[in-house]
């Protein structure tokens, strides 16, 4: 049963909810240009690759912008759950063998010490996540039931994964709710929270068109 | 029930009353989905899809801030308790309503300051405003501003000055000044000037003495300028934060076509930051235009231009200490920041920055027409703004006696915080450390 289960997640499954993501994406994109055209023409219109570049770099990359300044734990624990979130899924070695299996070109791959560290350093800046949700009160307040089973998911992701590496005792199990967390997660990108991931694009890209091309003010 | 909510609940307002006395679910929801349907920018659904609930927003507001860290004035804790209800809420009361309109109106001022700290580029005013616009439909709205709304809509300047006063308030004012500088006219309707100067309704109504000291900077600056004696001569607009854009869009039209009869190269506007945000971002793009029909300079570039062209020269500098305000709406909305330092800088002996500062200024607390709520309103926006007082108390602790700041509202809230808090500081305009200090 397991052994069906892995390999419907590293196959099927896996296609389906790259498909999902993918579909889910491109769907949500038309859907935004067609009523942007039909209602927002002005997006459009004030939309500038420089500016909206120029504020997505200022507020990607860690201390730049005030923000970052002002939250130096969330700036720092943010940098590393995104730099391993989006990293590790192509250049863990585990990884890149079942990529590699599945017919795609062969990625580098992280040293193993790099990976297990990222992972571990993602683990933890996710439960420093998790205890903003619950112990800030600001953050408590505008929590929902989604952003905590978001939260549970990734950590889910994490923990399983991390505990598969190390083959701790019940690692197949661990293993199946990795493939299983990590395929819900991919095709759930389009359709929860998980959308800023294009989103931001469009949200600080337009932000960054505007403050730059039309009020001449900095962003960031 | 939280204090933020008690606070809501204590608020007794005519013009809510009575338009919640007219509540029809049915009707509300349909408005809702007229809004959200026909007019909404799906930025709204990217916004909300989006928001990852991370709270980094909150440090931005000067009301979340001063009411303690209260999460309930949050810019996403105030999404929250508006938007979302009348979104996603499958009932919708009175109170839903009343809810709404009082954290649209009175504990946001649309300052955009919550942009610049979402790393999402969330537009919390945005969103804050099509609460405003639903509100505005159903006809629940602050008495005080929906009087200086319909005001406009009579009048077309916002505080219904009849033509004819429009007119005595300008030869008297010309009468004035010409005990100062005999020569001096106020020229009214003169086509083909190069300048159109338009003010605000308080201008004339309140602060008579900017336009005489306008005239004398225009007549001692040489230039070809003229007031228009009919209506469009008031720049301001209160439409714009009620919702009602349909007035905001006839408002501006008759700017922009006033200024298009007297043939005027350019736009020359008071020392305003909301109307410069209607004419200049707003009402100019509900018209369907890009950028505004004829150049519009607010009066921070004006007095940059002519003082750096020393068309004007300073006759000896103020020797008093001065901070300087930075308005949201042209500093945040036009980034005049370092041109209305550089101003202050040749008008003014000593300068002391407020901290934070340009972009990242508090606002006032006035702005996005949460003064002109009235009454009712005041104490939660002065109190609602102590950051303010801390930053005013700031800059005096280092020597600061005078805050100059270029905008109608935030001389009304500086104002009314001074006051409460007991800051022993003069409010002044541009224009009057420029008239004060200039060879005349």
């Amino acid at each position: 049963m397991s052994h069906t289960l892995y390999a419907f997640m590293t196959g099927i499954g896996f296609q389906l909810a790259l498909m999902i993501c993918f579909c889910g994406t491109v769907l949500k994109l038309l859907l935004f240009f067609k009523r942007v055209a039909r209602k927002d023409r002005a997006f459009l219109t004030f939309f500038s690759f420089k500016y909206a570049g120029r504020s997505l770099l200022c507020h990607l990359v860690p201390f730049i912008s005030r923000t970052s300044r002002i939250h130096p734990e969330m700036t720092t624990a943010t940098a590393i759950f995104h730099g391993a979130v989006l990293s590790l899924p192509l250049f863990y070695s585990a990884h890149g063998v079942l990529l590699a299996d599945s017919g795609l070109p062969r990625l580098p791959r992280f040293p193993e010490p790099l990976s297990d560290i990222l992972a571990l350093a993602a683990l933890g800046a996710l439960l420093f996540f998790l205890g903003r949700r619950l112990f800030l009160r600001t953050v408590r307040y505008i929590s929902t039931p989604g952003d905590h089973l978001l939260l549970f998911s990734l950590i889910a992701l994490f923990a399983s994964g991390l505990w598969a590496r190390f083959q701790m005792p019940g690692f197949p199990e661990a293993t199946l709710i990795h493939l299983m967390a990590g395929n819900l997660l991919i095709a759930s990108i389009p359709f929860t929270r998980l959308s800023h991931i294009f989103y931001v694009l469009l949200t600080r890209g337009y932000a960054g068109s505007e403050f730059g091309g039309v009020r001449m003010a900095k962003d960031w | 029930m939280n204090e933020a909510d008690q606070r809501i609940e204590a608020i007794h307002d005519e013009g809510l009353e009575s338009g919640l006395a007219q509540f029809d679910e049915d009707r509300v929801k349909k408005i809702i989905k007229k809004v959200i349907e026909e007019e909404a920018s799906p930025r709204l659904d990217a916004y909300l899809s989006s928001c990852v609930h991370c709270g980094l927003c909150s440090d931005s507001c000067h009301y979340y801030l001063s009411r303690d860290k209260d999460p309930a004035y949050s810019p996403a804790g105030k999404v929250k308790e508006s938007l979302l209800p009348l979104l996603r809420g499958k009932k919708i009361t009175p109170e839903t309503l009343k809810k709404a309109a009082i954290i649209s109106y009175t504990h946001c001022n649309l300052c955009r300051r919550c942009t610049m700290y979402c790393p999402l580029g969330v537009d919390i005013a945005y969103l804050i405003s099509l609460v405003r616009r639903i509100c505005y439909l159903c006809g629940v709205v602050p008495l005080y501003i929906q009087d200086t709304a319909n005001s406009h809509s009579a009048t077309f300047n916002q505080m219904w000055i009849k033509n004819d006063e429009w007119l005595d308030c300008l030869y008297w004012q010309e009468e004035e000044a010409r005990e100062e500088l005999p020569e001096l006219t106020i020229p009214i309707e003169r086509e083909g000037a190069d300048v159109m100067y338009s003010v605000i309704g308080p201008e004339p109504k309140f602060r008579a003495q900017l336009i005489y000291q306008a005239a004398v900077i225009m007549e001692k600056a040489g230039i070809n300028w003229t007031f228009p004696g009919t209506r469009g001569w008031d720049n301001s607009d209160m439409c714009m934060y009620t919702g009602d854009y349909e007035m905001m869009g006839r408002l501006k039209k008759a700017h922009f076509e006033t200024a298009m009869r007297l043939k005027v190269d350019r736009i020359v506007m008071g020392e305003c930051g909301h109307a410069f945000r209607s004419v200049f971002d707003t009402g100019n793009r509900y018209l369907g235009w890009k950028t505004p029909p004829i150049p519009v300079v607010h009066a921070v570039e004006f007095y940059h231009e002519i003082l750096t062209q020393e068309r004007i020269t300073i006759k000896k500098k103020l020797a008093t200490p001065v901070t300087f305000h930075d308005p949201c709406n042209i500093v945040r909305g036009r980034g005049l920041h370092e041109m209305a330092r550089e101003v202050v800088g040749i008008c003014c002996d000593t300068f002391i920055e407020m901290e934070p500062n340009r972009e990242h200024n508090y606002c006032c607390g006035a702005g996005g027409g949460v003064i002109n709520c009235g009454p009712p309103f005041k104490n939660e926006r002065v109190l609602g703004n102590r950051v303010k007082a801390e930053q005013l108390l700031a800059a005096k602790a280092k020597g600061a006696e005078i805050v100059v700041t270029p905008c109608h509202n935030c001389h009304g809230g500086l104002e009314d915080i001074i006051h409460h808090y007991g800051i022993d500081m003069e409010i002044k305009f541009l224009s009057d450390i420029i008239y004060e200090t200039m060879e005349i």
